[in-house]
């Protein structure tokens, strides 16, 4: 990283409030979607429930990463610790929206963590699951390319 | 027939895989190239190769937990593990779980366990605890 754009890091890093609302991202968890998850993963499927197709609940851990990449460059990838605490099953075909805000951030080994707290909702009004991630992030505050 | 009582040191049947580039791409949005798809793009960033994405093997720690106390015990499990060393192609990860606290109530037990992944080399990929309420006539890998 280039020195002038290392201080602006930092500076971003330094000023960034807690408590800072990290907006929100919107996806559709598409039958391929979750099709993908399942490959990718090799897990058991859940039966189907009320004539409804289920997705596993792992496919909600990566929420919190695609709602970093909004406002955060990540491109770093030093994912320090996830917690992912399960509320619902989401459904297939349902439309999930993922919003969190900073809730910590600290320094060390020379690195900058931010600590989020991120929530995962369906269009049906239900929290699917609440996750804190921590990873080294480099804030933008107005979101977009670094 | 009833499982048996969940007991403190009860270990869970481990749930291990070969983990392939092809995985690790799939677990990725489609068409992202980044240092868990693309070996170039891992080395240019001071990797030996692409590595997996930590929050692939909390799948694995769903997927074990899943089987053993059965499809009613997902929701309100509460996992949280920390992200330690890294995986590449090739790797086989095992996911393993050890009982360490069981409080029932009512018709429902809440068990606490340390739960793991480790790759052949011993060391751990992710580690930490979850929390999984488990139903009366869920357990034994019930689905």
């Amino acid at each position: 990283m280039a020195e002038g754009e290392r201080q602006r890091a930092d500076q971003a890093f330094h000023e960034l409030p807690i408590g800072t609302d990290i907006g929100s991202i919107e996806y559709t968890l598409s039958e391929e979607r979750v099709q993908r998850h399942l490959r990718a993963t090799h897990q058991t499927p859940y039966p189907d429930s009320g004539g409804e197709r289920l997705a596993p609940v792992s496919i909600l851990a990566s929420d919190g990463i695609w709602l970093a990449e909004a406002r955060f460059d990540i491109g770093e990838s030093v994912h320090a610790g996830q917690r992912l605490e399960v509320a619902n099953i989401p459904i297939v075909g349902s439309r999930v929206k993922v919003s969190g805000k900073v809730i910590d951030k600290f320094e060390k080994g020379g690195r900058q963590f931010v600590v989020m707290d991120v929530v995962s909702e369906d269009d049906r009004g239900r929290v699917l699951a609440r996750g804190r991630m921590t990873g080294v992030a480099r804030y933008r505050p107005e979101g977009g390319a670094p | 027939m009833t499982p048996p009582p969940i007991e403190v040191g009860d270990e869970l049947e481990p749930v291990s895989r070969v983990v392939t580039l092809e995985d690790m791409v799939l677990f990725e949005p489609e068409g992202e190239k980044n240092i868990h798809t693309d070996d170039e793009v891992a080395r240019a960033a001071g990797l030996p190769a692409a590595i997996a994405a930590g929050v692939q093997f909390m799948s694995y720690i769903f997927d074990m937990l899943h089987r053993e106390y059965g499809f009613q015990s997902v929701e309100g499990t509460v996992l949280d593990v920390r992200i330690r060393e890294p995986v590449l192609a090739g790797d086989t990860v095992t996911a393993r779980g050890r009982v360490t606290e069981v409080k029932a109530d009512g018709a429902e037990a809440r068990v606490s366990l340390e739960v793991w992944c480790e790759t052949q080399r011993g060391g751990h990929v992710i580690a930490g605890t979850a929390q999984v309420p488990v139903r009366a006539g869920d357990a034994a890998g019930a689905t």
